[in-house]
């Protein structure tokens, strides 16, 4: 049970770190929808730049959608999945914060992914999203496999994975974006 | 030939695929729930115009796009390919006209990344 301490704590964790937007529970498309727009509203509210909420608006699409496609489906008529999301403002910008949970047998393809992403320079990471685009087919999820590569180009490879086993088949996959305004490396 | 049209969404853009009457444009943002069932009229609509005889105008296709995810840029790129498929093998004057609000300038430079891609020769235009 949650005591009423511990909601406190919640929300003084929330507010001491910025939060702006915060959601846990079931991802669908709808409710992908519906952070969109609270987080849209919210940094059109706070003014920030538009070309770097161009750049958040984008990224958050891509790691919403990224919980939904791989996360552990459940038995619902329309693709549902269990996952939390923290929006937060920094002194250098905003960070996104995703988790969700995933089948432990996607857990290797994952960190190869996560592996190839992090020993690319932009340069090569704007290539891949390239030859991605050029010959890259649509997965069975319905991804077409460039979202990882456009995140972490938009995001000057400001992102990191957390991944640990929570059960025998399950593991808990956290990813932490940040976006500065910072000029991106020159490509 | 047949016309498509959509009307938009929060996530989806707005289409009219009309070759007659030369009015071809997506305009909005495209991000829909299942990208291959919802390129999948529009893919079929581009690849019926190798079934018609092209009329040989030059024919605007308008890309008016404030956002779209990088799944739906995959769709994107096909579309594009099939336009230089009918250019080059079909007779077709289809021209990739990519519109863009002045100040948003990843728009401008996604459009500069497809035309690099495909070879195919884009005109731009800042709204």
């Amino acid at each position: 049970m949650i005591d009423n301490n511990t909601t406190y704590t919640m929300f003084e964790t929330m507010k001491q770190h910025k939060a702006m937007v915060t959601y846990h529970g079931e991802f669908t498309f709808e409710s992908i929808n519906n952070i969109l727009l609270y987080a849209r509203r919210d940094i059109k509210i706070r003014k920030v730049d538009q070309k770097l909420s161009r750049k958040i608006y984008a990224v958050l699409v891509e790691a919403l959608e990224n919980v939904l496609r791989h996360g552990i489906e459940k038995q619902y008529e329309t693709k549902t999945t269990d996952g939390v999301f923290i929006l937060y403002r920094t002194d250098e910008g905003f960070t996104i914060k995703t988790g969700n949970l995933i089948d432990n047998k996607d857990v290797p393809k994952l960190k190869e992914e996560i592996k190839d992403i992090t020993e690319k320079n932009i340069i090569q990471l704007k290539e891949a999203y390239r030859e991605q685009l050029r010959n890259g087919g649509i997965s069975q999820k319905g991804g077409a496999g460039i979202g990882l590569i456009d995140m972490a180009i938009k995001a000057n490879k400001n992102l990191t994975f957390n991944i640990f086993k929570t059960e025998d088949n399950v593991s808990f996959v956290e990813l932490t974006i940040n976006i500065t305004q910072q000029k991106e490396i020159a490509a | 030939m047949k016309v498509l049209t959509l009307p938009s969404t929060d996530y989806t853009p707005e289409i009219c695929l009309d070759y007659n009457n030369k009015n071809i444009f997506f305009k909005g943002e495209c991000r829909p729930e299942n990208v291959s069932t919802f390129f999948a009229d529009i893919i079929d609509w581009f690849n019926a115009l190798k079934n018609i005889k092209s009329d040989e105008t030059k024919t605007p296709v308008v890309f008016y796009l404030d956002y779209f995810n990088s799944s739906s840029a995959k769709y994107f790129m096909d579309i594009i390919f099939l336009i230089d498929e009918l250019n080059s093998k079909y007779n077709f004057s289809l021209e990739i006209v990519w519109e863009y609000d002045e100040e948003d300038e990843d728009v401008h430079e996604a459009g500069l990344e497809f035309e690099d891609i495909s070879g195919v020769n884009f005109t731009f235009k800042a709204v």
